[in-house]
């Protein structure tokens, strides 16, 4: 067990140093849900009704939450396809590596640049849209359990989908229809008191609105709670919610992946393989 | 000392196609054995089934005394497997590769030695997305020895390599089988089926066509000899022969001179190669 974190733990550091040599896409990954909160900010000046809370803070909380699924979601899912189309994860596969320590890494990868998405937006709201830090160790506590058990979710479910691509070309494709009809149920794009009520009560169900109400009763203030499903910010569904999904997702994920090689699941057909009366020796 | 691997008929099909049939062979410990065939022929499959990538339908393996498919991390240990044309490890650097592998097994080569066993001494500093095709098979090499293993698959190790540098490696892979290490080595090139393997096993159409060391592979007792000059007209003459001798002596009577560019050789073992495979195919 010790060796198994220790080489997830290797894993994990390979995989962060690649990702940041890869500029590029360490840039756009990080900007793209800092522009979009910039735009959304810049777009809309409503306030949420019977607050005065302007639309700039509501969508920091949703884009952090967005930010979240962004990093660890989608960049899994197309990392993954892309490892298995490269070969990468078959050469893993013929080593004694446990196949465990492969999805530490992974994790380890995803809670770090969800831990960076998630102080960018804050920096951002903070600084440009009067966003007010959370005020109390508690709520410090809550964003950092948020943040870390959201992106391990986000994380676990981008692994279960990575076998749905049939390609590395076509894993963005595949990847961001989901992902971005998950956005807009969760009430990233649009707020979520938007939404009609039968949505709502629907997209409750889901991971990613549970972690934007997280992120809600982390960085709006207590007049905003109203406007929620039920009138009241419901931290033990949250939890309840992302626990229930993490566990979704890795067996999903157990059952679905395959290092580019047959399906892991598939029995052996063992008593053609046990050597018979003429053993060989 | 037990065999490192056995076979013993084997059978898969894909979706209702055989692709292999009956496979049968053993390969010695501490021998190097080149898999030959067109693509196609199932060579592939039967490597990755010792690999322990892909389960038979039918039919009996072991390798190193175990069932590949679903063989616990000590037998993995024991491998090492250069697979055909990754193309992961963009941005990671040659000694942290080797670093992060070399981590993996209980009795791993130094890094450093590693990387000096396959000529990267020069570049361990380098990511893998600069290196030339050669040198990052180079790369694979290494993580495919770093572990120490006992038996190595080597699948067209050197497509991409310049002449010298395949030289190099067939010396790299020479000093490795000195070490005690079996390997296993599916190529294309047939100079390096002879210049490395102490037998070849060809497989065509799912199933072992013939199996024999490099010099016998394909050759009867009719086997015969090629005899081939220049005629007075400058026209090129080539006869298949048993009796070379007496052809050339013939051939000198009627000329009355020297003959020009004149050759006698045996059919090389990719001349034999086609031949089987073709002759099968008819």
């Amino acid at each position: 067990m010790k060796s198994v974190l220790r080489v997830g733990l290797r894993r994990g550091l390979l995989e962060i140093k690649e990702f940041f040599r890869e500029k590029d896409a360490v840039i756009f990954t990080a900007a793209l849900p800092a522009v979009m909160l910039i735009l959304f900010a810049a777009i809309f000046h409503f306030k949420a009704p019977g607050t005065n809370v302007p639309a700039a803070e509501i969508y920091t909380t949703g884009l952090m939450a967005g930010g979240v699924a962004s990093t660890s979601f989608v960049s899994m899912a197309v990392a993954i396809a892309v490892e298995r189309d490269t070969g990468g994860l078959k050469r893993l596969a013929g080593t004694p590596m446990p196949r465990s320590a492969y999805f530490i890494g992974k994790v380890i990868r995803v809670i770090v640049l969800s831990v960076i998405e998630i102080a960018l937006l804050l920096l951002i709201g903070i600084v440009f849209y009067h966003v007010k830090p959370p005020r109390t160790i508690a709520l410090w506590w809550r964003l950092l359990w948020l943040t870390l058990l959201g992106s391990a979710v986000m994380g676990v479910l981008g692994v279960a989908i990575s076998s749905l691509p049939r390609s590395s070309r076509s894993a963005p494709a595949v990847v961001n229809l989901p992902f971005i009809v998950l956005e807009f149920l969760s009430g990233i794009f649009i707020p979520f008191f938007m939404l009609s009520k039968a949505i709502q009560h629907f997209s409750l169900l889901l991971p990613l609105a549970q972690l934007a109400e997280g992120y809600r009763s982390v960085l709006l203030p207590p007049t905003f709670a109203h406007l929620e499903v039920g009138g009241s910010w419901n931290q033990l569904a949250v939890l309840e919610n992302l626990l229930a999904w993490l566990v979704i997702g890795f067996v999903a994920s157990v059952f679905s992946f395959s290092w580019g090689t047959e399906r892991a699941l598939i029995p052996r057909p063992k008593a053609a393989l046990k050597p018979g009366p003429k053993a060989i020796a | 000392m037990p065999n490192a691997i056995e076979v013993e008929e084997l059978s898969k099909s894909y979706k209702g196609v055989r692709v292999l049939d009956r496979v049968s062979f053993q390969i010695e410990r501490n021998s190097c054995v080149a898999v030959l065939g067109p693509n196609g022929a199932g060579k592939t499959t039967t490597v990755e089934i010792l690999e322990g990538y892909r389960t038979p339908d039918s039919g009996r393996v072991s390798v190193l005394g175990e069932t590949p498919y679903g063989a616990g991390a000590d037998w993995r240990s024991r491998i090492g497997i250069v697979l055909q044309s990754a193309g992961d490890l963009g941005e990671i650097r040659v000694k942290e590769a080797v670093d992060f592998f070399s981590s993996l097994y209980p009795n791993p080569r130094p890094t450093d030695e590693v990387i000096e066993l396959v000529g990267l001494t020069e570049q361990r500093k380098f990511p893998v997305r600069v290196l030339s095709g050669g040198q990052r098979r180079r790369v694979d090499v290494a993580l495919g020895i770093v572990g120490r293993p006992e038996l190595l698959f080597l699948d067209e190790p050197t497509t991409g390599f310049d002449p010298e540098a395949r030289r190099q490696f067939w010396v790299l892979i020479s000093s490795l089988k000195e070490l005690g290490t079996t390997i296993v080595l599916t190529t294309h090139y047939l100079e390096e089926a002879e210049a490395l393997a102490d037998k070849i096993v060809v497989i065509n159409r799912g199933r072992v066509l013939t199996e024999g060391p490099p010099d016998q592979l394909g050759r009867g007792p009719e086997e015969g000899c090629f005899v081939r000059w220049r005629g007075d007209d400058g026209a090129r003459v080539e006869i298949h022969t048993t009796n070379p001798t007496s052809l050339v002596a013939s051939a000198y009577e009627e000329s009355g001179r020297e003959l020009i560019d004149l050759e006698v050789y045996r059919p090389s073992l990719e001349d034999r190669y086609l031949r089987l495979i073709s002759e099968e195919d008819r």
